[in-house]
């Protein structure tokens, strides 16, 4: 029982993890019918910046771990939120009226781009963000104990998720993104100016996806440059699991695909875990090609 | 005044000439209809009015800007609306939501305000809640807020496109087959809410098939033909027009 709470709980940290990488890729595509690959870069640049703020420079030790921290995640939200709006700007914007497949191969080209400027900054090793770099503490609740920063990766994960839900249901600028999802052309129309509304998207997806980065460098300590592939991979499983262009989907996806992992690993074989991610993957594909909650998808027949 | 003026206005597809070298005006307070034969360029007339499309030459004034080259919500700002031939609502947002998304481009609150949730934000959420709502209302339509846009009855969809099209308070509503696949009743009431919405002192240019229709609301009809303007007048003269019958019901050759 002990160990299947554990795996569970681990279960539900990775989950939430890719609940946030596939978040920028189901909003994005909800928008633009787009999938970004480059997203899963921009989730390995938000690990990096991580790792240049924490440890290169240290500020753990300079403010505090918990200052430290705080000040590390708006600095990836903002960074790795900039670099997701220049890469709309310089591969995207410029192809807005060509054909979609221009779009993919320029997606394909940034991805490629991205991950070798990453290796290049900051080198083709292993960057470890180190074990002392938060206190080792342990919560205990219902006679376990569990690291307090796998607690705390679920809590921001689900935090920021909720938040996201939130201001999309709750702002006019929200309301801007859906009626844009679902109809551009009727959008414009109604005075929504739809470009800026991309570049909106393409603020807060890469902003969460470098967050995410950012969590998996807090959680497994370790960290390299080809990690956004993997990842990037996993959470667009997710985001089509979920149904893509589905916000509540991604969420949703990625729990289920950590948790799918994690217990998978425990009780199948750890060399069988992201087979068993693909195997559910294909299972959906099969049985609801739309994903698991396809009703929110944005219509476009 | 004229609020609107096309001046020598031409658009072509390929080698179609869609629109060739329209000029016409509208008044402002007036009802315009704009009626021919399909494939006229009607349509196509309301979607270079409404920066859908860009003209190849020629010059559009509106309310004394040059609104040929903006971009279609900038012309919207200015105090352009319109609804579509074929409902294009959004489908899965709620009544209120539709109309709300109209009201947008009257918000000045920015991205950080939005974000922030500032006081002063939130007052402009309250007060633009409060004027969709009246929207809703002022087509008869507000006891249905919460209801899917999609799910609702044709003839309330066509009157929630207009309510969603007054909520970016326009001066000038661009009407594309208002009474397109209504029934008798429901062409009534669409009439008396073309009245309604005149008294408020909006300007209306509409597509309509149903000249009952046409005849009724309109001071003024612009007849097109093969991307031409062929007449222009007020509806009892057009009837006469003997261009308009020959566009209308083909030339009797019969001695």
């Amino acid at each position: 029982m002990e160990f299947f709470i554990q795996q569970l709980t681990n279960g539900l940290a990775v989950g939430g993890i890719y609940a946030l990488i596939a978040l920028g890729y189901t909003m994005v595509y909800g928008v633009m019918k787009l999938i970004n690959f480059a997203h899963g870069e921009l989730f390995a640049l938000g690990a990096y910046v991580g790792y240049s703020l924490l440890v290169t420079f240290d500020l753990a030790g300079a403010l505090g771990p918990a200052a430290a921290i705080g000040l590390t995640i708006v600095m990836v939200l903002g960074l790795v939120g900039l670099a997701g709006h220049l890469l709309e700007r310089a591969a995207y914007r410029p192809l807005r009226h060509s054909d979609r497949l221009a779009a993919v191969v320029s997606a394909l080209g940034a991805s490629i781009f991205l991950q070798n400027a990453i290796m290049l900054k900051w080198g083709a090793r292993h960057r470890a963000y180190g074990a002392d770099l938060l206190p080792n503490v342990t919560v205990h609740f219902a006679g376990q104990s569990y690291p307090l920063i796998r607690l705390l990766v679920f809590l921001a994960a689900v935090l920021v998720m909720t938040a996201l839900y939130a201001f999309i249901h709750r702002t006019r600028l929200g309301l801007a993104i859906r009626a844009a999802a679902i109809d551009q052309g009727a959008a414009k129309l109604m005075g929504i100016d739809v470009r800026s509304v991309i570049a909106v998207v393409f603020v807060i997806g890469p902003a969460l996806g470098g967050l995410a980065g950012l969590l998996v460098g807090l959680y497994y300590g370790q960290i390299d440059f080809s990690m956004g592939q993997l990842y990037g991979l996993k959470a667009f499983t997710a985001a089509i699991i979920g149904g893509i262009g589905n916000i509540p989907g991604a969420m949703v996806g990625g729990l289920l695909l950590g948790l799918v992992e994690a217990l998978g690993a425990a009780y199948v074989s750890v060399a069988w875990k992201d087979a068993l991610a693909f195997v559910v993957l294909i299972m959906i594909l099969v049985v609801r090609p739309t994903g698991l909650l396809p009703e929110r998808v944005a219509e476009k027949l | 005044m004229q609020i609107l003026s096309l001046n020598n206005v031409t658009k072509t597809f390929g080698g179609l000439v869609a629109v060739g070298g329209v000029t016409c005006g509208v008044e402002r307070g007036h009802v315009v209809g704009l009626i021919g034969p399909n494939g006229a360029g009607k349509t196509t007339v309301f979607n270079l009015v409404t920066g859908s499309l860009k003209p190849d030459d020629g010059h559009i004034f509106f309310a004394g800007h040059a609104i040929a080259r903006l971009k279609p919500h900038r012309i919207v700002s200015l105090g352009i609306a319109r609804t579509f031939q074929t409902i294009r609502l959004f489908p899965k947002l709620s009544a209120l939501e539709n109309v709300l998304s109209g009201c947008h481009c009257r918000m000045v609150s920015g991205l950080a305000a939005s974000l922030l949730r500032l006081p002063s934000q939130r007052r402009e959420e309250r007060l633009v809640l409060g004027r969709a709502m009246a929207e809703l209302e002022f087509v008869g339509l507000a006891a249905q807020w919460r209801t899917p846009a999609g799910s609702l009855p044709y003839g309330d969809q066509r009157r929630l496109e207009i309510a969603r099209a007054l909520a970016t308070e326009p001066k000038l509503l661009i009407l594309d087959e208002p009474a397109g696949g209504m029934n008798e009743q429901e062409t009534l009431e669409l009439r008396e809410l073309v009245g309604a919405i005149r008294r408020r002192d909006v300007t209306i240019m509409l597509i309509e098939h149903d000249m009952g229709f046409v005849m009724h609301v309109c001071d003024q009809v612009l007849v097109m033909e093969n991307g031409l303007l062929i007449a222009q007048g007020e509806p009892q003269q057009i009837q006469k027009n003997p261009k308009v019958v020959e566009a209308y019901l083909g030339l009797d050759d019969e001695p």
